[in-house]
């Protein structure tokens, strides 16, 4: 029995092109961009700054990203502050648990690479050591805007991507 | 206190707390939209630090590595050669925004007025290594300063991150549109510093 | 069918419909069977319709008394914000945990959604648009809104995880101890209409005035026990982010989510139309048609219950409990005897 799929190849070629596949992913693209529920968890400063966009002056809401304190139910992991190797464990169980398409953010300069703690023993030197990261936030800590910035730049990659997630 | 007092009390404090939620409806939201609204932020402001050059376009700096020395988290890496004159010349000037605490030290200490802290923030990006920047690209954002160095810093025109209004409107827009937007934020403003 | 009493468009489809039946010789309970169908989906879309725009609402009435914006990205206002959610969470991974009880895992969203769907069998519309007429209709809305609680209980403790089922245990404590004042001031309504059929109780309104004039102690009530019974937010322990990460939903994922966030809101706008159509004289009204009234009052109530989300913090366990056993359940009891005099007076 043949099997239709409206997701792209491995090579990124589509199997049933044409403007079905298309607009289908397009719609399914944009709402995946539009509401993306990120976690409700926050490890350091940077959490601040976080919590400071998801407030009433920069309102993550309007992007339609509201938090969502269970991972099963999140999009975005947003790693907000220094990973030391305790967290690395907890992170990493985060992870596992949340539903693809699943996203991370690494934010600010500890998130990154470990940033001013990055020689320290028990820092670890970028979340990108323990999940994958789509994309990276430099400041220490951020600007909303910049964080905001982010979003929409991974609400740019999310719109380019195929049904299923091949990442 | 009795247990009237208490019904009471709760009643009053909960309708309260309901006509304040209620006028709060409809007042103006104090949101201000980042995509559409970009903040003007002053001169001083600690974004990403920039190389100057001067006005020939040739650069300020003369690799004497006091900043990547100062610099606190070590992301300044510069490689410099002498020419047939002793003269020390700039290799390559590396700064790695995604450890760089914008601390501004790097431009307090350079002797020279080589580094200046921009008002650029907007820095994300899908992969880390785009996050090194190296001499060229930190000289270009440089170029676009506009206005005067107060306080180690410098404000930027034509900021790389256009929302799409923007782009829409052309580069020639960007440059007016935080001034314009100046009442919507508190920080607006600090060039009288 | 009572459908059809009135309007004459149903009417005549439906008179044609059972003409073109007994000319093609089918058996009248495929009829039956068939107009139960239509009904159902009609009540359906019309609930899946309101849910889009309540959750809509409630973000964006949120947003604004917290002087936010609100999703403002997608379509006008942010309108299809519910949709994007919807299609994402329908598109998302569906995770059954190791640890879960597999078929109870599954069936418990379901047996959620069903009693908030059943509730609208007794529903008035409009006058002559309800499903089924039944003369015990307030004691089978109170009964549904009953049957909540087995499928929490299945949701949490089919989890295999220890939030779950504290949220599910801490569901069900609510939703028994709340459904007791609950039921009192339903029953001074009844009591003044002496009637348990929801068309009664507004054809009394109608005679008489709102009940809400008559009952202000029993709607306070009503709506305490019924914004408790939703398990939002002033008594949202249930699922209460900083102590049981999501309750008894912690562990869904996917569209089985979905589902229970759709029945969260469909119970919200079941109870609304109840609580319209008991102490707001239901699709009574003037000048304007009976559905839009009735429409009108829901989201007065959907709006009072926003309201009180966005203002009152959480209650701890133990308050939530007196509240409802020392203040609520007194207050409704006193307020059943006064109903008593009054109506015997």
């Amino acid at each position: 029995m043949a099997v239709i799929r409206l997701d792209s190849d491995v090579d990124g070629a589509p199997i049933l092109p044409g403007v079905v596949t298309t607009s289908l992913q397009r719609v399914i693209n944009w709402s995946r961009k539009s509401s993306l529920w990120y976690m409700l968890f926050g490890i350091a400063c940077c959490a601040i700054e976080m919590m400071a966009t998801g407030a009433s002056r920069h309102d993550f809401d309007r992007f339609g990203m509201i938090f969502r304190a269970s991972p099963r139910q999140s999009d975005l992991m947003i790693v907000a502050g220094t990973v030391n190797e305790k967290m690395a464990d907890v992170i990493r169980t985060l992870y596992a648990q949340m539903a693809e398409p699943r996203y991370v953010l690494a934010m600010g300069a500890c998130a990154t690479n470990g940033g001013p703690y990055h020689d320290l023993y028990n820092v670890v030197d970028g979340v990108d050591r323990v999940v994958p990261v789509d994309i990276y936030v430099p400041g220490c800590p951020p600007r909303p805007e910049a964080l905001l910035h982010a979003v929409l730049r991974l609400q740019e990659k999310i719109s380019q991507e195929g049904i299923r997630r091949t990442a | 206190m009795g247990l009237w007092q208490q019904v009471a009390d709760g009643v009053t404090g909960v309708v309260k707390g309901h006509l304040v939620t209620f006028r709060n409806l409809f007042r103006r939201p104090v949101t201000y939209r980042y995509p559409e609204v970009r903040p003007n932020l002053p001169v001083g402001t600690r974004g990403m630090p920039v190389l100057l050059s001067d006005d020939e376009g040739n650069l300020l700096c003369t690799a004497c590595e006091v900043c990547a020395r100062e610099c606190p988290v070590q992301v300044i890496h510069i490689t410099a050669h002498r020419d047939e004159n002793k003269k020390k010349v700039l290799d390559e000037f590396d700064i790695d925004m995604s450890r760089c605490m914008f601390c501004g030290i790097c431009a307090e200490v350079c002797a020279f007025g080589a580094i200046a802290m921009s008002d650029i923030y907007e820095l994300a990006d899908f992969e880390q290594e785009n996050l090194i920047y190296n001499k060229e690209r930190l000289a270009e954002l440089g170029r676009r300063r506009k206005g005067p160095i107060i306080n180690y810093g410098i404000k930027t025109e034509g900021n790389p991150y256009q929302s799409p209004a923007e782009e829409a409107e052309g580069s020639a827009g960007t440059a007016d549109k935080p001034a314009q937007s100046a009442p919507a934020t508190p920080t607006a403003g600090g060039t009288s510093r | 069918m009572y459908l059809a009493a009135t309007s004459s468009l149903p009417l005549r489809l439906y008179q044609w419909t059972e003409q073109l039946f007994t000319d093609l010789g089918l058996p009248l309970w495929l009829l039956a069977v068939l107009v139960a169908t239509v009904k159902a989906a009609l009540i359906i879309g019309f609930i899946l319709i309101n849910v889009i725009f309540l959750i809509w609402l409630e973000r964006k009435l949120g947003g604004h008394i917290q002087n936010r914006l609100g999703p403002v990205y997608t379509g006008p206002f942010g309108l299809l914000q519910t949709v994007a959610d919807a299609l994402k969470v329908l598109v998302k991974e569906d995770i059954i945990p190791a640890a879960a009880d597999r078929w109870v895992f599954m069936a418990a969203p379901l047996v959620a959604f069903v009693p908030s769907v059943m509730i609208w069998l007794v529903v008035p519309f409009a006058p002559g648009v309800q499903a089924r007429d039944l003369n015990i209709g307030t004691l089978y809305v109170a009964a549904m809104t009953g049957c909540t609680v087995p499928a929490l209980l299945m949701a949490g403790w089919s989890s295999g995880n220890k939030w779950s089922l504290l949220g599910a245990f801490r569901a069900g404590a609510q939703l028994v101890s709340y459904e007791v004042p609950l039921i009192l001031a339903t029953l001074a309504v009844v009591m003044l209409a002496g009637s348990l059929s929801l068309n009664d109780i507004i054809r009394a309104q109608q005679e008489s005035t709102w009940f809400i004039f008559l009952q202000p102690l029993g709607f306070v009530v009503y709506l305490i026990s019924a914004i408790a019974e939703l398990n939002r937010t002033p008594f949202d322990l249930p699922e209460a982010e900083s102590e049981l990460v999501a309750g008894f939903n912690t562990e869904y994922s996917g569209f089985r989510f979905a589902i229970f966030f759709l029945t969260e809101y469909a119970n919200l706008l079941g109870s609304s139309a109840i609580a319209a159509t008991l102490f707001l004289g239901g699709w009574s009204g003037p000048f304007l048609p009976p559905f839009v009234w009735f429409l009108l009052k829901t989201y007065l109530f959907v709006f009072l219950a926003m309201w009180i989300r966005f203002t009152l913090p959480r209650l701890r366990v133990d308050q939530l409990m007196n509240l409802s056993w020392k203040f609520l359940l007194p207050v409704a009891l006193i307020n059943v005897l006064g109903t008593g005099v009054f109506v015997a007076l």
